[in-house]
């Protein structure tokens, strides 16, 4: 019986972080050239990033074996620069961690944009090496040959923007109905049901095409590579399947009907369809990294 | 000078000497007596590496009848000349040392457990009771008093000798231009432990390893990683670029209409 080193902790830290690298990098292209439409969304990814990455280090620190033993020791993971993959991802998501709480404090206080702007350019790299660096680790990791693949680094970064994205539309109406005193903008929109529909109804086009990447992206790993026949050893094909279908399929159905399908023209049922789509690709997203992290180590 | 271990499998006899002696110097625990689940193992005991169990035998049966054969691997970490566990450990808690020893050093680990997935060969084990890495040390502290390893000075049979790494290579050189099979020699950049044998590595459960160290398989799962994202955005690039001319010959046609 294998023994897994890495569990449900690092499934979690490799979810989060990776939504959190794509939240932001989707705020921040939103706002470097949405000509000021999309400031809400902007924001809403912005302390999204910024939550995720805290509650991603928190994960990291507790599934960290000696931390108990010695609470200092997480520091020594910074050690190893540039050698090794984990110490540079430590570096990275230092800084991303950083310019997320900076950019998230210019949102909050209405700071200077131009401050801000600049912050998203740095925040697009940092943001971006986020949700990459994870899927460099798993692949250069040589005794797991699941994980030895060009194609899983890119899997992690598109899931990243796609739970990323999701998450932050979902965040908007959760925010304007929990604390809406510290959101006023938040919950403006919100209360605007019209425009958020209309937002949701151009966000869904996004999220349809990052989702056909995705899809590319497992089909050239399905035919390029015996990771289904793995999948089937490490006894997760079911598992596999599901998330095809209530991470991919599922939610490009949504997106695609939503435009096309006359009953969604309804402002209601737009919404509840559109917020079960991305709670859809947020099941996925987990999904994916759970598989891949446990089959990887019971194949060996 | 750095050392080596050339493991002549042709000699072993099966007899563990070289368990038991690791067993005594490393103050390991024994473990209770299991059958290997897999009947072509069954007798390999203990089944596999474990925090307690820096090094064993496998037993690996072939044939039944009268061409039943038995053929005994060493097992143990084979102390890379390029480790991917040193390359990949964030916090230097694992090293190569200059006499070949990859050394563990618990006060620097946090515990990540990266060498345990990243080891080519399987070999660290993340001990929980006591929250450390354990795997073979090649005797470091022995060799430094320039006393044979435990299972080296036990293996009654030479099929463990201890010699300078070039003499190593060239030995396993001259045994592969006779038509015998080696282990370790390219393997992930060579290692410090080398095997001969006079069956193939793979009929005995050796993982099949190109010869790039960590380096160059990290370059060259970079090269491909950024020749996949070129490919494909280049080909939805194209995509879009055909639905949109699509889009517009229809809207086109549309308006003639």
């Amino acid at each position: 019986m294998t023994e897994l080193s890495w569990g449900i902790l690092l499934v979690a830290y490799l979810f989060v972080g990776g939504m959190a690298g794509g939240s932001y990098l989707v705020a921040a292209l939103a706002d470097l050239f949405g000509k000021g439409r999309y400031r809400v969304l902007s924001k809403s990814g912005t302390y999204i990033s910024l939550l995720l990455i805290l509650v991603g280090l928190v994960l990291l620190v507790l599934d960290l074996g000696r931390f108990e033993v010695d609470p200092l020791s997480p520091l020594n993971a910074y050690i190893n620069f540039p050698n090794s993959i984990m110490s540079i991802g430590t570096w990275i998501v230092t800084g991303f961690m950083m310019v997320s709480l900076l950019t998230s404090i210019l949102w909050f206080f209405n700071g200077s944009s131009i401050i801000r702007k600049l912050l998203e350019i740095v925040g697009i790299a940092l943001g971006g090496s986020t949700a990459t660096y994870t899927g460099l680790l798993l692949a250069f990791s040589r005794g797991r040959a699941l994980w030895n693949t060009p194609f899983l680094p890119w899997l992690f970064i598109v899931s990243g923007v796609l739970t990323g994205l999701a998450l932050t539309f979902l965040f908007i109406p959760i925010v304007a109905k929990l604390i809406p005193r510290f959101f006023e903008d938040f919950k403006e929109l919100f209360d605007n049901r019209k425009e958020f529909v209309k937002m949701l109804r151009i966000g869904q086009r996004y999220l349809v095409s990052i989702i056909a990447i995705e899809l590319v992206l497992v089909v050239l790993e399905l035919v390029l590579t015996n990771i289904y026949s793995e999948m089937q050893h490490a006894g997760l094909s079911m598992e596999f399947i599901v998330y095809l279908i209530a991470g991919l399929i599922f939610p490009l159905g949504v997106g695609v009907s939503i435009e096309n399908l006359k009953f969604l023209k309804n402002e209601r049922t737009a919404l509840i369809i559109s917020v079960v789509g991305l709670l859809s690709i947020l099941f996925g997203g987990f999904l994916l990294r759970y598989i891949l992290l446990t089959a990887g180590q019971v194949v060996g | 000078m750095a050392k080596a271990v050339l493991v002549d499998l042709r000699r072993c006899i099966g007899c563990r000497s070289c368990q038991v002696a690791c067993k005594r110097w490393n103050e390991r625990k024994t473990t209770k007596t299991v059958l290997n689940p897999d009947p072509k193992l069954e007798w390999t005991n203990p089944p596999q590496l474990s925090p307690e169990t820096y090094t064993f035998v496998r037993f690996v049966k072939s044939g039944s009848g009268d061409s039943l054969k038995w053929h005994f691997a060493k097992i143990q970490c084979n102390h890379c000349i390029d480790p991917h566990c040193v390359n990949g450990c964030p916090t230097t808690a694992l090293e190569k040392t200059e006499e070949g020893p990859v050394i563990y050093r618990k006060e620097l680990c946090i515990g990540c457990k990266y060498c345990v997935n990243t080891c080519p060969f399987g070999v660290p084990q993340w001990d929980d009771k006591n929250k450390i890495i354990e795997k073979c040390t090649f005797c470091s502290e022995r060799l430094k008093e320039g006393i044979e390893p435990a299972c080296v000075q036990a293996c009654p049979t030479d099929t463990l000798v201890l010699m300078d790494l070039d003499e190593a290579k060239m030995k396993a050189s001259e045994a592969e231009s006779k038509g015998l099979y080696t282990y370790g020699l390219r393997e992930v950049g060579g290692t410090s432990w080398i095997y001969v044998s006079d069956v193939p590595f793979s009929e005995l459960g050796f993982p099949e390893h190109t010869s790039e160290p960590p380096k160059v398989q990290q370059f060259s799962l970079l090269t491909k990683f950024v020749g996949t994202g070129i490919l494909v955005s280049g080909a939805l690039l194209a995509a879009i670029k055909l639905y949109a001319q699509r889009r517009e010959a229809v809207a086109k046609a549309e308006e003639g209409e």
